[in-house]
């Protein structure tokens, strides 16, 4: 397709909608005109006539009822007799009517509306706001559809893009476009379950995934059952626990409900991440006694037992929808969250419990299916094809450098290709060649990372240490391959080695190594700091060495001999493992050595003609811890992205 | 090196004309499809290539954007606090039983409260009088009213509603005058 605007992966939820993009290669959520990543799923008709879609259409929808029309996925390609549309027409607060062809139709204003056409309201405003944030017309999209929806279903949405102006490329299952976002699709034969617990309601689906195609082979679920319900058990909480206290019910006044709402959906969010939640409303309420306060404490264990219910019906459907697929429990590979609620961390556990594997959650599930649409998307365009499919280095790459300390040249997750340098030096004096020892890992000590090879760049010209500029580049191309390149900036002389992709790591060993290097973090780190501290004593000496030998008779004897007394103290402690001392020591022939460096001033100073006090100079910027030496002093650093 | 290879493969001189002209075709076509592949890929370059200079404009917007997002979030936390000072001064009669110091003291804090949002921009709207409107109010009830050219009016103000250099950040709570025929 020559066509170069980009399709819309669209998300049009019950409650809310999302939409994304595929740019440079990666889907990417919009955000609204309000600022918002999810847009109110609602549309409304004010008092004066205006049309309000999302958020605006929200906020009036208490004052004008009767012409907000909210959840229209539930009435959408579906007849005026069906079962759900007589449950649904006693719970909206709008008008439900008949139409001529034996459907149903929406009443706003004075006019009553297709469910298409008010889904198509939301479309429209989607779509223009994806048009203001990508600078550019958008025509074509991908609009994702619940797995249970029927072939009218299907056909009425479609033909809601159509109307909104949009040309739907294709109507994708919601838990396909999760599978998808994950890239679940390239895996061939894999048993994939979608957990889906959104704010009203609830899906679960089971597919498998084919040679072209993503087959769903069994859904279940509770139209009924979401978010909101968890947040309306913390609100009844509440409301139950003033009401001990104070003796007021609280849940008659609406300002004190809005407020109690708000900290409610606060709490829930913030005992995701911790344990227990503090509920502070001040000035909540009065009676004859004076203004009222409402202070509580909510646990993580308290609100799992309030919402265990629901949770353990959402799993006892999760087994029906497993066993109705005639797989097992065991057979399944993949599990994927979707929805916000599933950020509880009670549901992942129930989730991991039930099939004993951690699920797929590192993608905002409010945003996953979304996501998913824009890769459909972006595979239909031929963004998304494995040529043009970038990959990344799995785990960081660097060479060892003085002290056996890890000096990573590139981070882990970095889009390849690409090629980075970073200049290094020597460590002692005269050294004729330098090794490169190329290690991969997240541990801070070379002797804990991989070694992927080593190489030697000779025929150093004799200079003193930290002198000569050796530049180590790293290369990474399209196919994982690794070239590492030594030069001596003064002689362009260079050695490289090429190292074959990946070097035969399993995803498990990444997976492993990654995991070592968070758990040894701590200690690693020390180690690390060891190393450091070691380095700074080993460059201090040499300099402090280095100066007595340059000051010669232009200091006193008094200076020298403290310099060389700190210097033997320091030789002392500087091989063992008692940081705290080698600082000590360290500091204090740093101190001892800035008398040299003052005296040789002063000396230069009484001079008619000054001279160049270097020897002076460096002893200063030593003390000043500048100057730092390595096997490999990092100088400075090269980027260069291809 | 390897295209070299391939292509010297098809330069083969035959002396059946049949063969060259099979030989011809066939690299006609191969030519044809580098063609195509080679439009395919430069198309696919150049769109990567604008994407990522967008992206990159794009990028710097953002950084603005959320330094004032980061600004307003925390505004927004701030503003619970606004509420509750106003809650407070809601409440005449057990204000009036306070010690003259501590109401002082009271209105003092609310004062420095209100300075330090507005240092940053934030500053609150009036809504009473005005007629509803969903872009500044957020309506959470109605109020009965006998005259017809109140109806649609914001007629109580239940949370104020703030904006950050003409944004808003939070819509006013409010109920609205309902008219009665």
């Amino acid at each position: 397709m020559s066509n170069t605007s980009k399709i819309l992966g669209i998300d049009l939820g019950t409650t809310n909608s999302a939409i994304s993009i595929i740019e440079a290669g990666e889907p990417k959520v919009l955000e609204n005109d309000e600022g918002g990543r999810t847009t109110p799923s609602i549309v409304a008709m004010s008092k004066s006539g205006d049309r309000l879609v999302g958020l605006l259409a929200k906020r009036q929808a208490v004052t004008n009822p009767a012409n907000t029309v909210y959840s229209v996925k539930r009435l959408i390609g579906r007849k005026f007799e069906d079962e759900e549309i007589i449950r649904d027409k006693e719970l909206m607060p709008y008008k439900i009517e008949r139409s001529e062809s034996g459907g149903v139709k929406v009443v706003m204003g004075d006019k009553s509306y297709s469910p298409e056409e008010v889904s198509a309201m939301i479309l429209q405003k989607l779509k223009h706001d994806a048009e203001a944030r990508v600078g550019g017309k958008i025509e074509e999209a991908i609009i994702t559809v619940p797995a249970y929806f029927n072939d009218a279903q299907r056909k009425a949405t479609k033909d809601a893009g159509e109307i909104a102006g949009l040309k739907v490329l294709r109507i994708i299952n919601e838990p396909t476009a999760a599978a998808l976002a994950y890239g679940l699709n390239k895996k061939k034969n894999e048993k994939i379950v979608v957990y889906d617990l959104g704010g009203g309601t609830f899906d679960v689906s089971v597919l498998e995934v084919g040679d072209d195609v993503i087959e769903v082979k069994s859904t279940n679920g509770d139209t009924h059952l979401g978010g909101e319900d968890f947040d309306n058990k913390i609100i009844s909480w509440i409301v139950a626990e003033f009401k001990k206290e104070s003796g007021i019910d609280v849940s008659k006044d609406v300002l004190a409900l809005q407020r109690l709402k708000e900290a409610a959906e606060k709490s829930k969010h913030e005992l995701s991440s911790t344990f227990e939640a503090e509920i502070n409303i001040p000035f909540i309420t009065s009676d004859a006694s004076g203004p009222k306060h409402l202070q509580l404490k909510l646990s993580r264990n308290k609100l799992e037992e309030m919402v265990d219910e629901y949770i353990k019906k959402t799993i006892e459907i999760t087994k029906r929808a497993v066993s109705e697929s005639s797989f097992q429990i065991s057979d399944i590979d993949e599990v994927v969250l979707v929805g916000g609620q599933t950020r509880m961390p009670a549901i992942q556990k129930a989730v991991k419990e039930l099939f004993g594997k951690e699920p797929n959650k590192s993608i905002n599930p409010d945003e996953v299916v979304a996501i998913g649409a824009a890769v459909q998307g972006g595979i239909l365009r031929g963004d998304v094809k494995d040529i043009l499919l970038l990959d990344v280095t799995p785990l960081s790459l660097g060479i060892e450098t003085m002290g056996g300390v890890a000096t990573k040249i590139i981070n882990k997750n970095t889009t390849i290709p690409t090629s980075k340098s970073q200049v290094f030096s020597t460590a002692a004096d005269n050294q004729p060649s330098v090794e490169i020892h190329v290690i991969q890992g997240e541990r801070e000590m070379a002797a804990d990372n991989k070694t992927l090879g080593r190489f030697i760049l000779d025929g150093v010209p004799p200079s003193p240490r930290g002198l000569p500029q050796i530049e180590v580049t790293f290369d990474i191309d399209v196919n994982g391959i690794l070239n590492v390149k030594a030069k001596d900036k003064a002689t362009n002389k260079e050695q490289s080695i090429k190292i074959e992709a990946s070097s035969g790591l399993s995803p498990e060993d990444i997976e492993r190594m990654k995991k070592d290097a968070e758990a040894h973090a701590g200690e690693d780190k020390r180690k690390r700091e060891i190393a450091e501290v070691k380095n700074n004593a080993n460059s201090l000496m040499y300099t402090a060495e280095k100066s007595l030998s340059d000051a010669g008779d232009k200091v006193t004897e008094n200076i020298k001999n403290d310099v060389k007394l700190k210097l033997e103290e320091l030789k002392k402690v500087k091989d063992g493992e008692d940081v705290a001392a080698i600082k000590t020591a360290t500091d204090n022939l740093s101190k001892s050595l800035q008398a040299i460096g003052e005296a040789m001033y002063k000396q230069q100073d009484q001079k008619t003609e000054p001279q160049t006090g270097q020897s002076g100079q460096q002893a200063q910027d030593t003390a000043s811890g500048e100057a730092r030496d390595a096997e490999f002093e990092e100088k400075k650093e090269g980027d260069q992205g291809k | 090196m390897e295209k070299d290879n391939n292509l010297q493969e098809d330069i083969v001189i035959e002396e059946d004309v049949d063969n060259a002209a099979a030989s011809i075709k066939n690299i006609k076509e191969k030519l044809k499809k580098c063609e195509t592949e080679r439009m395919e890929y430069l198309t696919g370059w150049q769109l990567a290539k604008a994407d990522f200079v967008n992206a990159r404009k794009d990028d710097e917007t953002k950084k603005t954007e959320f330094i004032k997002f980061a600004e307003a979030g925390f505004a927004l936390e701030l503003l619970e606090l606004a509420d509750s000072f106003d809650r407070l001064f809601a409440n005449e009669d057990s204000l009036a039983k306070l010690d003259e110091n501590w109401r002082q003291g009271f209105e003092a804090l609310r004062g420095q409260l209100v300075n330090i949002l507005k240092g940053r921009g934030v500053e609150p709207m009036e809504s009473i009088g005005k007629k509803f409107d969903p872009k500044d109010h957020e309506s959470i009830g109605e109020v009965d009213i006998d005259k017809a050219e109140k109806d649609g009016i914001v007629m109580e103000e239940m949370r104020k509603g703030y904006k950050m250099r003409e944004k808003i950040i939070r819509p006013s709570l409010v109920k609205i005058g309902k008219f009665k025929s």
